[in-house]
């Protein structure tokens, strides 16, 4: 639109090379930082729930939670298999909330089951996202995967 | 990160099961001590803690409280005295 620049200001649509102020950054300009976590374990043996990490939203921070991944394999038969598996919650004040949670009763050597979920959305300061296992059956031994990719921003 | 080794808080009154009692941290696996033969009571265990909460590879209270400020569970005094 060469002709436009002759004889008459350009509006501002016209100006690609112009953009209008912003009031803020991004989210992801703001000191993004990446918060991975993951806990991977082979040949566990029953035990009750045990949170294996734990990641708490600093003051002044906010945190994108993008994916969860959750995994878990029976790798030697129990005498009696009870629920097992892996979780993932987040906790405001209180209030807990299970976000995932991947778990089974199948005693055969190699039954596995995962699950995997994106976008989870913002977490704000003082919110507490947490790995558990869990493992109710009596003797065999499991594996386990559980992990998740948060960014830690500005709030 | 820093790791240490820590102890892990039993299933307590809040229904909180084991656990250890710091803000952020992640258990190294096989690093595990139990308190019995079966294997079934975890003591203690190694993790990573983010640097900017330690001094010289220890979990500093003065840093955990800065950076969770106004936070009731960490911003307050005997913070990590059961760690």
């Amino acid at each position: 639109m060469r002709w436009l620049s002759v004889g008459f200001p350009a509006r501002r649509r016209d100006r690609p090379s112009e953009s209008q102020a912003s009031p803020r950054a991004e989210w992801y300009d703001r000191n993004a930082a990446p918060q991975p976590k993951t806990y991977a374990a082979n040949n566990v043996a029953p035990h009750v729930a045990t949170q294996r990490w734990s990641y708490t939203v600093p003051s002044g921070k906010k945190a994108w939670l993008e994916s969860l991944f959750l995994f878990v394999i029976r790798q030697t038969a129990a005498t009696a298999a009870g629920r097992s598996g892996c979780a993932i919650t987040v906790t405001q004040d209180a209030l807990m909330v299970n976000l995932l949670n991947n778990e089974f009763t199948d005693n055969t050597v190699n039954h596995l089951k995962d699950m995997f979920a994106t976008n989870f959305g913002i977490l704000v300061a003082g919110n507490v996202v947490t790995g558990w296992t869990f493992d109710e059956s009596t003797g065999g031994t499991m594996g386990y995967t559980i992990a998740a990719k948060l960014t830690q921003f500005d709030g | 990160m820093a790791k240490i080794r820590v102890n892990v808080l039993p299933p307590d009154t809040d229904n909180v099961n084991y656990h250890v009692h710091l803000p952020t941290y992640l258990m190294i696996a096989g690093t595990e001590e139990y308190s019995d033969p079966e294997k079934t009571k975890l003591k203690s265990v190694i993790v990573e803690v983010p640097d900017d909460e330690c001094t010289e590879g220890k979990p500093d209270k003065d840093k955990i409280r800065a950076k969770y400020r106004g936070q009731p569970r960490w911003d307050r005094e005997g913070v990590l005295s059961d760690v």
